[in-house]
């Protein structure tokens, strides 16, 4: 069964005054089963982060449905909007992901402590997931003190201990150099491998693929799919080339 | 003119950071107006040529001195917190290629325009209520009732000049730091000041054992003469201890809480500890100094009240109400200037911490926290920082009870009572002042944080 289908997704911006409107998605379907990776790429104004905030329940449709795990989530009342948000969902951005203020350790915390978790059960759960994301030494850091890499990791981190059905990622990697790139995406693949749900958008071809299928978006509709075969290097030129083909996009 | 584009990008500035720009210009337009005002009662005539009015004029003299220090003091600290908030605009005027010299001509056009504006203001505002207070400082002296205000151009000449000085020393120290620094350190400097407070116990100990001096000496106080010769070792030990205690205290008790992790990984605590404890650093100096006006509000107000009622029922001369009523008049021009100068440090605070949160509470909303939950998070984070100067305060007030009443006793027989009932009374109109900021300032922190 798809964990997440999005069905004809239609979202029209109209201005307050004037009247004047902007289509961001005009009709948008797919689905993601469960435990699938899957990247969405597109250029810049294609849709894409109007689409993230429409799975992430932080901004409505104007049409169509996304059903995640069977529910509708725009039939979610804004009061448990919150709350489903996290229990269902990991959010990894660009930057601006971690608070200044705490450590890593309790930045990875805070959707537990919002949740209402007790001390322990935190301590159990981060202890194999630092491992695997290896910050395990950088837990009493503050974000300020590690690079940016590092604070993707956590950020990653803070997403998966909730042990989210779907974890949604904003270009990742935008703010990265291509090592601490390719290490993440690495790490994103692994956690993948483990069974967790990911979807991610990202402008980098080389980022998308580490996933299993990549997704292009322009002008508000779904352009074409690229499925992984072959070696990363073949694939990552496939994109690269499907996503010059159907109109822009970087190639990095 | 040559000059005409400089000019042009310094109004275009100010009124893009009006939120910051206006407050800054009504603060120092009442400033400007106290000044005007005491200085034209204390050089003209309106009262000297009346009976006992030397005396008075004397006294406001002497008050005018007083203020002037004051003032300058403050015009210099709101400067400075201005100035430095802007650093990263600056930066990015060198990245745009904008020269250091060009930038120094748009913040030298800034300086003028503001410093005709708030002289201007001030004058104005000095002249409509001159009259009125005139009349107030007759009624609380018993001078001669029917007298005729008029103003002095001395008076003028002089609130001229010394806020001019103002803002020429003000304009010459923005213009310096524009000129000294370099681009890329311009933008990143408005972040770096958010470290970790270092020294934390030192501090805490050493202003418990200032503070606790200075509360021993005025309490124990038993004669005027020693309290007299004390007393103003015991402000500087009070303000110097408020200033350790506010940040070495605060995270001391903050670090208390976070090591109990029941009490620490709760939903209800967790992130305003988090924000309350990183941002200490910044913010123990802005509330010691908040604290601290209150305080000499408090004291200011209290004391020159229980001078004029607890003399005046102890039997009195015209020489005691030119005198008493001098004091009580000045004491009141010394609340409005301290309230003035805490209402625009409060409102500073809150704005540019409400725009430091924004992303922050970006952040929460995503990672699952609800409206409702951040709106409390935000209050209890700005109900402790802002009720914490007000309630030490209170205690200073109380505390420098013992040593008040010694000085009391040095000019004029008064019974104890009469303090405290002028200490009560002061303390509650402030405390109603004082939330009705908070009030209006917390609004500012949501509209910045929003």
């Amino acid at each position: 069964m798809a964990i997440l289908s999005v069905e004809h997704l239609q979202k029209v911006y109209t201005q307050r005054f004037g009247g004047v409107q902007t289509t961001a998605l005009r009709d948008v379907s797919f689905e993601v089963e469960e435990g699938e990776f899957v990247a969405i790429m597109g250029e810049s104004g294609s849709g894409k982060s109007t689409l993230l905030n429409i799975l992430a329940t932080l901004d409505l449709p104007t049409g169509g449905r996304v059903m995640l795990n069977g529910r509708d989530t725009a039939k979610i009342p804004e009061k448990e909007a919150a709350e489903y948000r996290r229990r269902n969902l990991g959010f990894v951005f660009q930057d601006c992901n971690l608070l200044d203020s705490f450590t890593l350790k309790d930045n990875i915390f805070l959707p537990l402590v919002l949740g209402g978790e007790n001390h322990r059960t935190m301590q159990q759960r981060i202890l194999p997931l630092a491992a695997r994301l290896e910050i395990s030494h950088l837990l009493d850091k503050y974000p300020y003190e590690v690079s940016g890499g590092e604070k993707q990791r956590a950020a990653a981190a803070r997403a998966l201990i909730t042990a989210p059905k779907l974890l949604l990622a904003d270009e990742p990697t935008g703010a990265l150099d291509s090592r601490s790139s390719d290490r993440l995406m690495e790490m994103f693949g692994e956690i993948n491998h483990d069974g967790q749900t990911i979807l991610m958008v990202t402008h980098s071809a080389r980022a998308a693929s580490a996933a299993g299928r990549v997704l292009i978006i322009r002008d508000g509709m779904l352009g074409c799919e690229v499925s992984r075969e072959g070696d990363r290097e073949s694939y990552a030129r496939r994109i690269a080339d499907t996503l010059a083909a159907v109109g822009g996009g970087k190639i990095a | 003119m040559r000059n005409a584009p400089y000019l042009r990008l310094a109004v275009t500035n100010m009124l893009r950071s009006r939120r910051s720009y206006i407050p800054y210009l009504i603060a120092a337009s009442v400033m400007c107006a106290i000044c005007s005002i005491c200085a034209n009662l204390a050089m003209g005539s309106s009262i000297s040529n009346m009976n006992y009015g030397a005396t008075t004029r004397s006294m406001l003299e002497f008050g005018l001195y007083i203020m002037v220090i004051f003032t300058t003091f403050y015009m210099f600290y709101i400067n400075s917190f201005l100035i430095k908030r802007r650093a990263r605009e600056f930066g990015l005027y060198g990245v745009l290629g904008f020269g250091r010299s060009q930038t120094a001509r748009v913040v030298f056009w800034e300086g003028v325009m503001l410093c005709v504006l708030v002289i201007g203001l001030g004058l104005l505002v000095g002249f409509l209520l001159g009259g009125a207070v005139f009349k107030l400082l007759i009624t609380l002296t018993h001078l001669a009732p029917d007298s005729r205000y008029t103003v002095a151009p001395a008076s003028m000449y002089f609130t001229v000049i010394m806020f001019g000085a103002i803002f020429l020393l003000n304009t010459i120290y923005n213009m310096f730091r524009v000129w000294k620094s370099r681009p890329l350190e311009l933008m990143k400097s408005e972040r770096s000041g958010e470290k970790k407070a270092k020294a934390v116990a030192p501090r805490a100990i050493i202003g418990l054992l200032l503070l606790g001096g200075a509360y021993w000496l005025s309490l124990s106080a038993a004669d005027s003469a020693f309290a007299l010769l004390l007393f103003w070792p015991a402000v500087l030990m009070v303000i110097l201890a408020t200033h350790q205690l506010f940040l070495g205290g605060s995270v001391a008790i903050l670090g208390l809480m976070k090591r109990s992790k029941r009490f620490y990984y709760n939903r209800k605590n967790f992130v305003p500890i988090g924000g309350l404890i990183y941002r200490m650093k910044q913010n123990a100096s802005g509330l010691a100094n908040i604290c601290i006006l209150s305080t000499m509000v408090l004291v200011t107000v209290s004391m020159t009240l229980a001078l004029y009622f607890g003399g005046e029922s102890a039997g009195s001369s015209g020489d005691f109400y030119a005198l008493f009523g001098g004091i009580l008049f000045m004491g009141f021009f010394f609340a409005i200037l301290f309230l003035t100068n805490m209402t625009l440090i409060i409102y500073f605070k809150q704005v540019s911490e409400g725009t430091d949160d924004r992303e922050n509470f970006a952040l929460l909303r995503r990672v699952g926290m609800d409206e409702k939950m951040v709106k409390k998070t935000i209050n209890k984070q700005v109900l402790i920082v802002f009720f914490a100067p007000l309630v030490v305060a209170l205690a200073h007030t109380c505390a420098s009870s013992g040593m008040l009443n010694q000085i009391l006793g040095a000019f004029l027989y008064c019974n104890p009572k009469y303090l405290w009932v002028c200490i009560g009374g002061t303390a509650a109109v402030f405390a109603v002042v004082y939330c009705v900021v908070y009030k209006l300032t917390s609004h500012a922190y949501y509209t910045a944080a929003k």
